[in-house]
């Protein structure tokens, strides 16, 4: 299999988790991988008699890397941050899995989880105690096309221009003051509930108008 | 997952999620559901996609909208470069567009009560050619705490004017029933001509 199937973590990670017999291919196409389940693909990076198998640890890496990274932006709020949360939890389940030492790959989705709300505990309190990160273990290298591509930005203006004014207030008020919905109503003299509708309307017609809607996005 | 999910979560709580506004409960549910289904996890992903490109438009002074006073604060602290003018009903300002504004902020004083909304209208007349338009914002956002229509106009859009005469009014309605405030004036001139000025 190529090297090419790295799009999410490179050598770095296998480097870091383990050396590799061999690159050995999965028993199937790009496509077939794409048809499996996140725990059927677990189970074959577990099981111990195929050794290594890149092209399935590339693809839960694909899928997981975005929804770890969603996770730390969320409970860590900062981009950096979050990145550092990839590397770690994605890290951390590849050595878990090669090792045999996930007790229900059919569930892999709940182990990394569980892995993310430890990981980001930690970050948190080397955060506070303004500790340096771990420098010395080989870190995973996540290249730029592993984050979510940035949107055209004349089309989003553009975008944005066809909302209503009150819409695009109260967009612009939760996106780039991070104000809360109470802050906003409090500021305009709304209801929460007001300000939770207009917002959902429109992310609703953003996401429309970017051709985001469901299915649309790679 | 590549299936579709069957039981996909709502909008309103994905944003919510991402917005931090859950309980801790309905947030772990939320990240149960998404760290098993791609689609969901994809769904959230625009909405912090949409949310961080909106935040960067307005750091680089490319949105125009009506914001609050707060937020011209926050800008400010974050470098952003604000040319303001506040105006009460009745008054008119000479305006022009600084070449590194990245907005200029018309801050028009409007006194409203609980349960009123505001149209603003403008007519608009080019100094220059003696053309003039008109157009009307429905539901401007006010606010509440300054009593005032905040509007933040890009830069870029703003220096791009002609020579203009800007006559805004706002319209005030309520369960009192409609009045209206103003004129407000903004006589603008580019920069380049106030510069050559002798």
């Amino acid at each position: 299999m190529p090297v090419a199937v790295w799009t999410c973590h490179p050598f770095p990670v296998l480097a870091a988790a383990g050396p590799l017999a061999e690159n050995r291919p999965g028993p199937g196409s790009m496509h077939d991988l794409a048809t499996k389940s996140d725990g059927d693909l677990a189970r074959t990076v577990m099981s111990a008699e195929a050794g290594p198998r890149r092209a399935e640890e590339a693809e839960l890496c694909r899928r997981l890397a975005p929804r770890v990274r969603l996770y730390g932006l969320r409970h860590l709020r900062d981009e950096d941050a979050a990145g550092e949360l990839v590397q770690r939890v994605l890290l951390l389940t590849l050595e878990k899995l090669r090792a045999g030492a996930v007790r229900e790959p059919e569930r892999i989705a709940s182990f990394v989880l569980g892995a993310a709300r430890l990981t980001a505990q930690t970050l948190r309190r080397a955060t506070r105690r303004e500790e340096p990160l771990d420098e010395s273990r080989e870190r995973p290298d996540v290249p730029p096309g592993a984050g979510p591509e940035p949107f055209a930005r004349e089309r989003l203006a553009g975008c944005l221009g066809e909302l209503a004014e009150r819409e695009r207030t109260v967009v612009v008020l939760t996106y780039f003051q991070e104000q809360s919905t109470s802050e906003i109503a409090s500021a305009l003299g709304l209801k929460d509930g007001n300000v939770r509708v207009i917002r959902h309307r429109a992310i609703g017609r953003l996401r429309h108008c970017l051709g985001l809607q469901a299915g649309a996005v790679a | 997952m590549s299936e579709a999910c069957l039981q996909p979560l709502s909008m309103e709580d994905l944003v919510d999620y991402e917005r931090g506004e859950l309980t801790p409960a309905a947030s772990d549910r939320i990240e149960e559901h998404f760290f098993a289904c791609g689609d969901c996890a994809r769904r959230l992903e625009t909405i912090s996609r949409v949310g961080a490109g909106v935040a960067d438009l307005v750091r680089e002074g490319r949105l125009s909208a009506s914001v609050t006073v707060r937020l011209l604060d926050d800008a400010r602290e974050r470098g952003v470069r604000l040319r303001s003018y506040r105006l009460a009903p009745g008054e008119s300002v000479a305006c022009t567009a600084g070449p590194t504004d990245d907005f200029v902020v018309i801050r028009l004083v409007v006194k409203v009560d609980e349960g009123e909304s505001v149209d603003v209208a403008s007519e608009v007349q080019d100094l220059e050619t003696g053309e003039a338009w008109s157009q009307t914002t429905e539901d401007v956002a006010v606010d509440r705490r300054g009593g005032e229509v905040v509007y933040a106009f890009a830069g870029d859009r703003v220096r791009s004017l002609p020579r203009t005469r800007w006559t805004m009014r706002a319209h005030v309605h309520g369960p009192r029933g409609e009045r209206q405030l103003g004129p407000y004036i903004l006589d603008h001139t580019p920069w380049k001509q106030l510069s050559t000025r002798p």
